[in-house]
């Protein structure tokens, strides 16, 4: 469905983000998490159209993206902040979107009205921003897309508001097979939503993998050795980080296997216990910095 | 139908307004000229006025009166061609909208032709009202102009068809300038910086060959005049749409003014105008397409563009310092000043316009 394949995008002499590989498949969340200025938005542009990429290549139904509006007449785009006309009713905005994307249900944008409650006589700008989000939210859904990115979408929004989201987008999922391709900081909100979930750091994909997997894969160890490990732990591949507090060794590991398990008793450890991850911990420690402070 | 085209109706919905206005000043216009047919008219009949001196003096006063309300109509046209040709491209440059824009599924080729199509209806239509408000002002007068007349020579002179085809030049004219403006849209990034970029490359040519030639006459002290020197003014007056007066060299080692009429070169003129118009919407169609939206808001969009700007600026400031420091401070200069003034010029031209580019803009990343 979404393929990015060796994807890099400069400005000037900075790079926004470099050698990016992403497969999303059809009827799949994904979802895709960053610091601030890691590459998330620049990622999405070049996924919308917006921008062209200097390397490599993104298709979407097997179309290149750029440049191409039977490719992008497919695409819903939620973006993190207004981008409607300040001047435009929100029915003139409906008109718009009418007239632009020929797959545009307005009964759809009703139903969904009907759940967020916009008046159709207000100005874009008179909208705050959790409103505004609402509306490209119904807006780009409307259109019967193939696949929705969105970029940071809950932001601005309350309690209430999040919930119904993603509640309409699981639904989207399940019943028309709808590709969603979202990021966001409120991991607590990806973990509920995505089947797969990659890191960015510093324009680089730094881990991709399945919630599952990757909930199997990074796991905190605690680990007693009797005395001091002979080899040098931080050169193993399999290990990220290690602090140690006490006689106790926190080992964080982006590969933990019962094969690693055995290589630690081999070393001396004479007891290990491993801790799950929520989606925000695996973030902060297989980020570099998080890494590094850990 | 172009008119259901969701850009075009986004963009129509804040140019049918310019296109109002436009229409206001040629109401305007036709207020001035009615109140001078009217004057003109009282004398006719006022028996005390020399009939003969009046039959002299009001020639072609029909066409007369109309091309110099024209000429006036045009230069309050000319400032609303730039800030409609700005206004076109203000969203797709601007930040979080731009971004929006780049998402819709429109190719950039299709979204230029669509604002040129949009500033085309907006200053198509004043000049369809005008005709028609021509067309009746000049039948409501005709039956006492043509009494007056009596000559058939000076009625065709003053005839309809003459004054539509001032009209029409005059709308060509607008439209080369609109068309030409957004090409240099096309070719910068930043909406403001494109404008005054568009504007002042129109009188660049003419000024760089009018004062080079006079300081280069100065430097080598003595009068230098070059083949086409002429005829190339005469390319820059032959384009307005009402008569023009212009120094030329008669061959002969002194000056004379020749005055330029409107329908003079009428068709050389009509299709230097298409040609502009049609290349102008050719090139800006294209390196709109290659436009990149992650270049909006700086100014410089293609990196030979940059160096025309530097060269042009370059240029033009080294003689505009020359001739500013001349008139202003010394009359009496030699060659050596001449050079002096025109690199010192240069070189402050030179720094202006790098600090200019440096001004950062464009998208913030994350």
């Amino acid at each position: 469905m979404i393929k990015i394949k060796n994807v890099s995008k400069k400005f000037g002499n900075f790079t926004a983000i470099e050698d990016i590989n992403i497969d999303v498949k059809k009827g799949t969340i994904f979802g895709i998490i960053g610091e601030n200025g890691a590459g998330k938005t620049t990622l999405i542009q070049c996924m919308t159209g917006i921008y062209k990429p200097d390397q490599g290549q993104i298709t979407i139904n097997d179309g290149h993206v750029y440049e191409n509006p039977k490719v992008k007449e497919r695409i819903g785009y939620v973006a993190d902040q207004n981008q409607y006309f300040p001047f435009f009713k929100v029915r003139e905005m409906v008109e718009f979107y009418k007239r632009t994307y020929p797959t545009f249900s307005t009964d759809k944008f009703n139903e969904y009205n009907s759940i967020f409650k916009l008046d159709e006589d207000q100005r874009v700008r008179q909208l705050s921003k959790g409103m505004q989000m609402r509306l490209s939210l119904m807006l780009n859904l409307a259109i019967n897309p193939d696949v929705l990115i969105l970029d940071e979408p809950t932001s601005g929004l309350d309690a209430i508001a999040k919930k119904q989201m993603l509640d309409i987008l699981l639904n989207e999922v399940a019943d028309n097979q709808l590709t969603i391709f979202i990021s966001s900081h409120h991991l607590g909100e990806l973990e509920r939503i995505c089947d797969e979930i990659a890191i960015i750091n510093k324009g680089k994909i730094t881990y991709k993998s399945a919630l599952d997997e990757m909930k199997e894969n990074v796991k905190k160890l605690q680990v007693v050795f009797d005395g001091e490990p002979a080899l040098d732990l931080k050169s193993w591949k399999e290990i990220k980080s290690i602090e140690k507090v006490g006689r106790v060794h926190y080992i964080i590991t982006q590969e933990y296997s019962k094969d690693l398990e055995a290589r630690l008793y081999k070393e001396g450890a004479k007891f290990i216990e491993y801790i799950d991850l929520s989606l925000e911990e695996i973030f902060i420690y297989t980020s570099e910095e998080g890494a590094d402070d850990n | 139908m172009i008119t259901k085209h969701p850009l075009f109706w986004k963009e129509w919905k804040n140019s049918k307004w310019w296109s109002v206005l436009i229409t206001g000043i040629f109401l305007v216009m036709f207020l001035a000229i009615n109140s001078k047919l009217e004057n003109i008219q009282r004398l006719i009949n006022d028996v005390d006025i020399n009939s003969n001196r009046l039959y002299l003096e009001s020639i072609t006063f029909f066409e007369g009166s109309f091309s110099n309300a024209l000429l006036v109509a045009t230069l309050f046209i000319i400032p609303i061609v730039v800030i409609i040709s700005t206004l076109l491209f203000r969203n797709d440059r601007k930040g979080n909208i731009g971004e929006f824009m780049g998402a819709l599924p429109f190719t950039k080729g299709e979204q230029f032709k669509i604002k040129w199509l949009v500033g085309f209806l907006t200053l198509t239509i004043p000049f369809l009202i005008t005709s028609i408000l021509t067309v009746l002002i000049r039948t409501a007068n005709w039956k006492w102009i043509s009494d007056f007349y009596q000559e058939s020579r000076v009625v065709e002179h003053d005839s309809l068809l003459v004054i539509m085809l001032i009209l029409f030049q005059a709308y060509l004219f607008i439209m080369a300038f609109f068309s030409f403006l957004l090409m240099i849209q096309s070719l910068y990034a930043n909406n403001i910086g494109a404008s005054i970029i568009g504007v002042i490359s129109l009188f660049a040519p003419w000024f760089i060959v009018e004062t080079g030639l006079v300081t280069l006459s100065r430097i080598l002290n003595r009068d230098i005049r070059i083949l086409g020197h002429e005829r190339f003014t005469l390319f820059y007056s032959l384009m307005a749409p009402a008569r023009d007066s212009i120094v030329v060299n008669n061959g002969r080692g002194y000056d004379i003014h020749m005055s330029i009429f409107a329908s003079q070169y009428y068709w050389l003129k009509i299709a230097v105008l298409f040609l502009i118009i049609i290349l102008s919407l050719y090139l800006g169609s294209k390196s709109y397409s290659k436009n990149e939206n992650s270049k909006n808001g700086q100014l410089i969009m293609f990196e030979w563009a940059r160096i025309l700007l530097v060269i042009g600026f370059v240029i033009c400031a080294s003689l505009l310092g020359n001739t500013g420091i001349r008139v202003l401070f010394i009359r009496e200069t030699n060659g050596i000043f001449e050079i002096i003034t025109l690199l010192i010029s240069g070189i402050a031209g030179y720094k202006l316009i790098n600090k200019i580019l440096s001004i950062p803009g464009g998208v913030k990343y994350d």
